[in-house]
């Protein structure tokens, strides 16, 4: 029988009930309470009329009954499908309406996102995971916790090992999200390396810091469980306040810390690593983004007990596809480090345009092969078939290729190296963003006459920054545009950096000037370095 | 030394500008008000200790104490002041 994600609780629950499985602040989960309640919820998930192949919506905060939830829609034959709560009203519709979820497992808390759902004709029964019913102007929770938390059989259903485990809605070029479904088989395999890889093993604690609609969650769920170990979610309450995130991991004595670059480097910032600090913590790994390799120096000099590992992989491949140990200090703090090799099963191929492998040295597509691909896009043909290719090396094998839309080359160790993007897809914070949709979002705003969204190196610990510039109707004030855009958009995707002109400049073609734009933006930030300089 | 009022207003608009967010009042609490987060942060930090001339000791950073307009003045005023005693 072939293992699914959802095996990993059982087995530690048999193992090791009483072990702690997941933890927030004073709440926690041994591995038998995780494993009965989602037997429970996924038992009255059958009864409501879950079958295999539907989603199940999680609509609610990052907290222990948010992983109940992951492991009840898995055990009812369900995918999983992780929705942001913070997220505007109008994109938590389009992905809705996309992914058409039959239940959303929410909380009271969520009560004004379920409303603006249903006001938009978006109204899937929700279910309250706590006692307390949700009690919405429009929605009312179909259950509550008192009528889920049942005492009964334990469910049967048991889906392949390449039916869909979860459903990820990434930005996409043209303004409507698009969702990357990812099978079991996709997260075992991940998984298996992961805790070999990582020697992950009963009695590590691993930090939940990335939203659970965020790939890399896949990394802090699953390969924990299927070590026994314990997952300490990150309070959400400490995403700005560097010293309290520092003393969580001192505190919670992690040992394996994963988060975006962008966490490691705002703690850097703010100096809140003590030199040999977090006695406990084995292992810190980073994806997402590039981390700046002076901000990797930083740890590495302050935390010499810890081995420190990049990781690289798109959400369609997921979560990792490649990595890379640290080996020693860079000696070179102006050099990124590399994404290193492909993880077992996986390939990471380097090609020109006519699909045909790059000598060394020689920068060309990144493509990705092997276990971790993606079946492709939910319900989305064409966006499937145009990422997703036949394998150039045997293009009727059947076995596929995914476009990453990464530009890398590799070097004469067989090392890879990230060389940037051949789109306007940028990182922000681990998040992928299409500039597109941003900018198609800030067009459609009422006052804008025209604008242009780019991307520009924020230099040292910041990264990369979104930047808007724009001509609009004199008589808005920048402040309400603001304020338009984030109804639309996700804090993630909003810019950072903001130019009000009176035309977009132009090139000779009468297309707008991005180059120029990218400068004139680098030059704002640039001002600023010089004189503090 | 500038007039307190007068850094309070120079901080409101600095914020403006940066983030483009309207600041309702000097003592508008931005975190909880979900205008700040920790981008933004940083950018502004950026920009205060460029536009007033001063660092900002990250090191002992009291988050506490930087959420609204009138409170970054007062980090901003008492850093001058430090400054101008020694």
């Amino acid at each position: 029988m072939s293992t699914l994600l959802q095996d990993y609780v059982a087995r530690a629950a048999a193992d090791r009930g009483d072990a702690v499985a997941v933890a927030l602040g004073d709440e926690r989960l041994t591995y038998a309470e995780l494993d009965r309640l989602s037997d429970r919820l996924a038992a009255q998930l059958v009864d409501a009329g879950c079958v295999p192949g539907d989603r199940v919506g999680l609509l609610l905060a990052k907290q222990p009954l948010a992983i109940v939830a992951i492991e009840a829609a898995l055990k009812a034959g369900c995918a999983y499908l992780p929705l942001d709560v913070d997220s505007p009203s109008v994109r938590l519709a389009r992905i809705v309406e996309t992914a058409e979820p039959r239940v959303l497992l929410s909380a009271p808390e969520a009560a004004p996102a379920l409303d603006a759902l249903a006001a938009a004709g978006f109204a899937p029964p929700a279910w309250s995971l706590t006692a307390a019913p949700i009690e919405g102007e429009r929605v009312h929770s179909a259950r509550t916790r008192t009528e889920w938390d049942l005492d009964g059989a334990r469910p049967v259903v048991r889906v392949g090992p390449h039916d869909p485990a979860y459903v990820l809605f990434t930005s996409g070029s043209t303004g409507w999200p698009k969702g990357v479904v990812i099978t079991h088989r996709n997260v075992t395999a991940f998984s298996e390396w992961a805790v070999e890889a990582f020697a992950m093993q009963a009695g590590d604690r691993h930090s939940g810091h990335p939203p659970l609609h965020f790939d890399l969650s896949t990394f802090d769920l699953h390969p924990t469980f299927a070590a026994g170990a314990e997952l300490q979610l990150v309070p959400p309450g400490l995403g700005l306040d560097a010293r309290g995130l520092a003393a969580f991991v001192r505190e919670r004595e992690l040992t394996q810390w994963c988060s975006v670059p962008s966490v490691l480097a705002y703690l850097a910032r703010f100096d809140v690593v003590a030199q040999d600090d977090f006695p406990a913590l084995r292992r810190v790994t980073w994806c997402g983004e590039v981390l700046p390799t002076a901000v990797l120096a930083h740890w590495m000099r302050r935390l010499p007990h810890v081995r420190f590992t990049n990781m690289y992989g798109p959400t369609e491949t997921t979560c990792a596809s490649s990595w890379h140990p640290i080996a020693s200090l860079p000696t070179d703090e102006s050099v990124p480090v590399p994404i290193g090799r492909a993880c077992p099963g996986e390939e990471l191929l380097v090609l020109d345009e006519q699909l045909r492998p790059t000598p060394t040295g020689e920068v060309g597509d990144l493509y990705i092969a092997g276990v971790g691909l993606s079946p492709g896009y939910w319900r989305d043909e064409q966006k499937t078939a145009a990422a997703f290719l036949p394998d150039p090396r045997a293009p009727h094998s059947g076995r596929r290729v995914y476009r990453t839309g990464d530009l890398a080359r590799a070097d004469e160790e067989g090392l890879l190296h990230y060389v940037g993007r051949a789109d306007s897809q940028v990182k922000s914070r681990g998040y992928r963003i299409e500039l597109g949709e941003v900018e198609s979002a800030f067009a459609a705003l009422e006052h804008v006459r025209e604008c242009a969204v780019v991307a520009v190196e924020a230099g040292g610990f910041e990264g990369v920054a979104i930047c808007a510039a724009y001509a609009a109707d004199g008589d808005v004030e920048p402040p309400a545009l603001r304020r338009a855009l984030s109804d639309v958009l996700p804090a993630y995707m909003m810019p950072a950096r903001w130019l009000s002109l009176d035309a977009l400049p132009k090139n000779q073609n009468g297309k707008i000037d991005r180059p120029l734009l990218r400068e004139l933006f680098a030059r704002q930030a640039g001002r600023r370095r010089r004189q503090r300089a | 030394m500038i007039a307190k009022t007068a850094l309070v207003d120079r901080m409101s608009e600095l914020i403006r500008d940066v983030l483009q967010v309207e600041v309702p009042g000097s003592d508008t609490d931005l975190v909880e008000e979900g205008l700040i987060d920790s981008l933004a942060l940083i950018s502004l930090i950026t920009e205060v200790e460029f536009e007033f001339g001063v660092r900002l000791p990250l090191g002992e950073f009291d988050l506490a104490h930087f959420r609204s307009a009138a409170q970054m003045a007062a980090v901003v005023a008492a850093l001058a002041e430090t400054r101008t005693a020694a």
